[in-house]
């Protein structure tokens, strides 16, 4: 039980930002995240890494945060949704979901546009049977899909200038 | 400019694309708890002992509560909406004495940290007695095994719908279908966010609740009884809710425990936060139903003259707001059809299995599957395209009145089919097919119409239970200008995704002649605004009409008091006056003139500088609260006939399915969605709420199952296994739309957004056509992979339905 | 979730000796698939904790074990009731006993009930499981009863 639990020290970077804390290590990665940072734009929506809605770039690449321990991130750079806007410009992907009607209750939003950061840089044209892939992980009860698969395809043109 | 109609970006993206959305799990609080629910492993059990001693020890632990403890902090039960003998069924949020279904908190565990209660949780040691369960609500009916003692039976409710002459018409009828047996499966929409609360029972002695319950109005009714509070002494707030489909409208169970643990914690805030595989297991199902000894009489056209049959509803556990479901369906009878005689004698029971509570297309979605595999099954046996099967039956005047009394309000059915049928590309997908057959392949072509019955008459609930104090429906908003002059707009809806700040600044937009940029709405619900009534909340496709109503009715008051401010500032006459926006802002002005008055300076005299005002009108605050009530009267409960909802939302699909021979696996190759909701508002989400119940639809109808062993274990319940739909298994949607206003609503809007289930009605005719070559008749609304395996390996001949030629 | 299982094994033990073995809980019970501890509350009931779990899902499951019937020398039916990590299990096992030429025919059968959690996490893997820990029982107590046999048999 927790009492014999040593905390172990980790330091991790988020959008930016340099952290060092003190955890259990049994502590998930989406908890520390939301729970001892505070930053609760990223949800946690199941527990068997099926949802997708704690989606977030660890070292680049997209990871289900409630699957990794906050340990396992020690030394690595992580970017959550908090992180996409910059100087008060909104990413090409929030303006286009937005556009696109990518979202309702927005509960999936995070995760699935960190998904969608992650397959726009590995391949910045996607067809649609590629988006539908690059989110397959990623659950939306709202929409349908079928506006967020719209969406990353406008984010791609936008960004493709 | 008109803002009808439009579809300008939503209010609700500012915050929810930045991760700035604000739900529950998102609270955290000084010195705030946390609560672990011990669950039962068992469907069916005497508990002996719960020992929770181990747990109190553990540092970090601050109390626990067991069922016993629970029984003896409530003075009562929580409400059941059913009548006798139903209505004594003593249902606590934590199993007293017995369990009735696995996953049901046993005993709740409260600690500094969700992992520490989660320890305790663990060390809480329950003894238990195994019963058996019972699975069907066929077998409950028997009652053999009496699952709740306080009532003496499994049999919640029992009724028959009769209306016109049923046996003459079988009597008189070319052909008579008889259809053994179908069955509508267990599932939910189950939204992202899993059910969540902070609660806060304040040593002074008021209870606080930040929730993501999504009927306040109802739930706070429930609540204040059962935890020995008045309804005012809660305060009840939602702010951004991850989804709901119905499902979050029966989480006041949890929240009751919630508000138990933090009173015996010390008045500490304690937040409870499920887990998905708790969701699955206990947070409610959808109504799982079967109809037996069906038939169908129609003429020598294949026009359906009379139906009778025999339905079953199994609500699980305890029927709580369950009951309602055995009346509900009849909003839509007759479906969009023309047939005047039914009889259909509707039984409800309680199962070893997870509640059933209210989700997207509620009981009226299982009876026009119904009515929906009747069209097609007929057609199939009397070899008459489905397409042209539709045609022959369909409403076609409007307002159309039901047989059982409810009025439909517009449509135009027709018009729909011929939308969807281009959309598909109908012909072309005709001529694959008979391809298709010459060559052995299995691919059918299945139609489904549907209506989203808007806008309840709660005065259902007493045919339901003749002695519930409920009828009509009402709903809310508030608006004033504040003392800085901005216009601000409360809602009593409490939504979860639907755009409510986002259509309500249309409304008030176009009413005021301003843009919806200059409307703040506040996100979400509080009870503290005072903007609620006993049916405020999202629920039953409504908000188009009870809540944009409220709205409207509200800019309406709050116009007049401004025009009577304004003429008395301008000394001008009222009928001079108009709205809108000048270089200073929003504002009225003299027609004609460079006279205005703009809403700041409105604001500040009504607020702050009212001596100006010189003693008159003392009436006028620029702050109006406004009650929408639709005009309905009170069921005639014996005949179970009155109008039970205002609009008739509508909508027809059409997809086309390849089955492979081999595996089973059911391919959705094309998919249309034709939706006719009245007059748009905001076509935008419109359509995103057609696409979003189409995917619901089609998850339920393809992969989405609550599979229950003989014993009572939930075998689905974890996504893993439960697979939800996602972006791999969703269609591209030909979308369309036809607009018939409705005559009943003040823009002709009519409420929508559950769907009807379409795509279930749609699936199962796709498969039916695909399968009909192979003599099978689909009969269960599951096309899983296995299922239509099963059904290809059986060749099910005895599906059990008979045609009679006269 | 239940599980019926049966079969039978031959012993060159009498039948009397072979009864005696199985109709007491302490020699029984430490025959159970990854057997623990054994800890008696009376002569026909213990408290028996097994390791259990499928992958990486582990715990220790704490079965109250009874000798719920016993007919010397011809019957002995135990009946178990375990918890492991807010799931349970219900088991039967029942064994009869026949004298045959060289010693005795034990006729095994009995029901394995499971619920809850570990039920659902396991999936469809947890009947295989199940039966995969009901034959190391059995093998168990076959070899305990009679090893040279057993040896034999397998070999």
């Amino acid at each position: 039980m927790s009492e014999d639990i040593d905390k172990v020290s980790i330091q991790i970077t988020i959008n930016g930002q340099h952290y060092k804390r003190d955890v259990e290590p049994r502590l998930l990665l989406v908890q520390f995240i939301r729970e001892e940072l505070g930053l609760t734009g990223t949800h946690i929506g199941c527990d068997v890494t099926y949802c997708g809605a704690c989606t977030l770039l660890v070292d680049g690449k997209p990871v289900k945060s409630c699957t990794m321990l906050a340990v396992q991130a020690d030394g690595c750079e992580i970017h959550t949704v908090e992180g996409l806007e910059q100087d008060g410009e909104l990413h090409p992907l929030q303006k286009a979901f937005s556009e696109n009607h990518g979202l309702q209750c927005g509960y999936c939003t995070p995760g699935m546009l960190m998904s969608s950061m992650a397959l726009l840089a590995e391949n910045p044209d996607p067809s649609p049977d590629e988006i539908r892939k690059g989110i397959s992980g990623n659950l939306c009860r709202c929409t349908g899909y079928n506006n967020i698969i719209k969406s990353i395809q406008a984010a791609a043109k936008e960004m493709a200038g | 400019m008109s803002w009808i109609g439009k579809s300008p970006n939503r209010k609700e993206d500012v915050r929810l694309i930045r991760g700035q959305g604000y739900f529950v799990d998102d609270k955290q609080d000084y010195g705030l708890l946390h609560l672990h629910l011990v669950r039962s492993p068992y469907a069916h059990a005497h508990i002996i002992n719960v020992d929770v001693a181990a747990a109190e020890a553990l540092p970090g632990v601050i109390c626990t509560l067991t069922g016993a403890e629970v029984k003896e902090l409530m003075p009562e039960s929580f409400m059941e909406l059913g009548p006798e003998p139903a209505a004594n069924i003593q249902d606590y949020p934590m199993a007293v004495g017995k369990v009735i279904f696995q996953g049901e908190p046993v005993a709740a565990v409260v600690a500094e940290t969700p992992a520490l209660a989660a320890d305790g949780g663990a060390l809480v040691d329950v003894d238990y007695d195994m019963l058996d369960a019972v699975i069907t609500a066929e077998q409950a009916m028997e009652d053999e095994e009496v699952l709740h003692e306080s009532a003496g039976t499994n049999k919640t409710w029992q009724g028959v719908y009769e209306y016109g002459e049923v046996d003459a018409a079988f009597d008189e009828a070319a052909t008579v279908v008889k259809i053994d047996r179908m069955h509508f499966h267990r599932f939910a929409s189950t939204p992202v966010e899993n059910n969540a609360v902070v609660a806060e029972w304040k040593r002074h002695g008021e209870l606080d609740f930040f929730c993501n319950n999504s009927f306040v109005g109802f739930a706070q009714q429930l609540l204040a009884p059962a935890l020995g509070v008045s309804v005012d002494q809660m305060h009840i707030k939602t702010h951004d809710i991850g989804g709901s489909f119905g499902n979050k409208i029966s989480n006041y169970t949890q929240m009751a425990i919630a508000a138990l643990a933090s009173r015996k914690a010390g008045g500490r805030p304690v937040k409870w936060a499920e887990t998905r595989t708790e969701h699955l297991l206990s947070s409610g199902h959808g109504n799982e139903r079967t109809f037996l000894d069906t038939e169908v009489a129609l003429d020598k056209n294949g026009v359906i003259t009379a139906v009778r049959s025999r339905h079953i509803d199994d609500c699980g556990a305890y029927p709580r707001y369950e009951p309602l479901g055995c009346v509900i369906w009849s909003q839509v009878l007759p479906a969009t059809y023309g047939v005047r005689n039914f009889r259909i004698d509707f039984s409800q029971a309680v199962t070893n299995k997870c509640p059933a509570v209210p989700n997207r297309g509620y009981s009226r979605m299982q009876h026009l599957w119904f009515m929906e595999r009747i069209i097609d099954i007929c057609a199939h046996k009397l070899d008459i395209p489905a397409d042209e099967m539709r045609l022959r039956n369909y409403i076609t005047e409007f307002p159309y009145t039901t047989p059982n009394g409810c009025v439909y309000d517009s449509g135009n059915y027709p018009a729909m089919l011929e939308k969807a049928k281009e959309l598909i590309g109908w012909d072309d997908w005709k001529k694959k097919q008979a391809d298709a057959r010459a060559e052995g392949r299995l691919l059918g072509i299945g139609i489904g119409t549907t209506l989203d019955s808007g806008t309840n008459n709660f005065g259902q609930a007493r045919i339901m239970n003749p002695h519930l104090p409920f009828s009509g429906n009402s709903e809310v908003a508030t608006i004033r200008i504040d003392l800085q002059g901005s216009v601000i707009v409360t809602l009593g809806s409490g939504p979860s995704g639907q755009s409510h700040e986002t259509t309500t600044a249309q409304v008030v937009a176009e009413e005021l002649g301003i843009n919806p940029d200059l409307v703040r709405v506040r996100s979400g619900f509080d009870t503290g605004w005072n903007t609620f009534v006993g049916h405020s909340g999202s629920y039953a496709s409504q908000f188009a009409v009870t809540g944009l109503s409220a709205v409207h009715g509200a800019c309406e008051k709050l116009k007049a008091e401004m025009r009577r401010l304004a003429a008395f500032i301008l000394e001008a006459s009222e009928e001079d006056l108009e709205f809108g926006i000048g270089e200073e802002g929003p504002q009225l002005s003299v027609k004609g003139t460079d006279q205005a008055v703009n809403y700041w300076y409105m604001g500040n005299l009504v607020n702050n500088d009212n001596a100006v005002l010189a003693g008159e009108l003392g009436d006028v605050t620029l702050n109006i609260r406004h009650v929408y009530r639709p005009p309905f009267t009170v069921p005639d409960v014996e005949r179970k006939y009155g109008n039970l909802t205002l609009t008739y939302a509508a909508q027809l699909h059409i997809a086309v399915i390849e089955i492979d021979r081999d595996f089973g696996h059911p391919r959705i190759l094309a998919y249309a969605a034709v939706d006719d909701c009245g007059t748009v508002i905001n076509p935008k989400i419109v359509g995103g709420q057609v696409h979003g119940a189409t995917a619901h639809g089609i998850g339920a109808a393809i992969m989405e199952t609550f599979q229950y062993d003989e014993t009572g274990n939930l075998l689905t319940s974890s996504f893993s296994d439960y697979c939800p739909i996602t972006s791999m298994n969703m269609p591209d949607v030909q979308y369309g739309s036809i607009q018939t206003p409705s005559p009943f609503s003040y823009s002709g809007a009519k409420g929508m957004g559950e769907g009807g289930g379409a795509p279930l009605h749609t699936v199962s005719a796709a498969v039916q056509d695909a399968l009909i070559t192979e003599g099978i008749i689909v009969t269960d609304s599951h096309h899983s992979v296995t299922s239509v395996f099963e059904l290809l390996r059986s060749k099910d001949e005895s599906s059990g339905v008979q045609v009679d030629k006269r | 979730m239940a599980i019926q299982f049966d079969g039978e094994f031959k012993v060159a033990r009498s039948r009397a000796d072979t009864f005696e073995f199985l109709a007491d809980t302490q020699k029984f019970a430490p025959c159970l698939p990854t057997f623990q501890s054994l800890g008696m509350e009376d002569d026909g009931t213990a408290t028996v904790k097994i390791k259990i779990g499928i992958g990486k899902v582990r715990g220790i499951a704490t079965i109250n074990l009874a000798l719920e019937e016993s007919e010397s020398p011809t019957r002995a039916q135990y009946s178990g009731k375990g918890k492991v990590m807010g799931s349970a299990f219900n088991l039967i096992s029942g064994f009869n006993l026949e004298e045959i030429d060289g010693g005795t025919l034990v006729k095994w059968s009995g029901e394995l009930k499971m619920f809850g959690k570990l039920v659902a996490l396991a999936g469809g893997l947890i009947k295989p499981i199940a039966r995969k820990d009901i034959k190391r029982l059995i093998d168990a107590l076959q070899i305990a009863l009679d090893p040279k046999q057993a040896e034999q048999a397998s070999g």
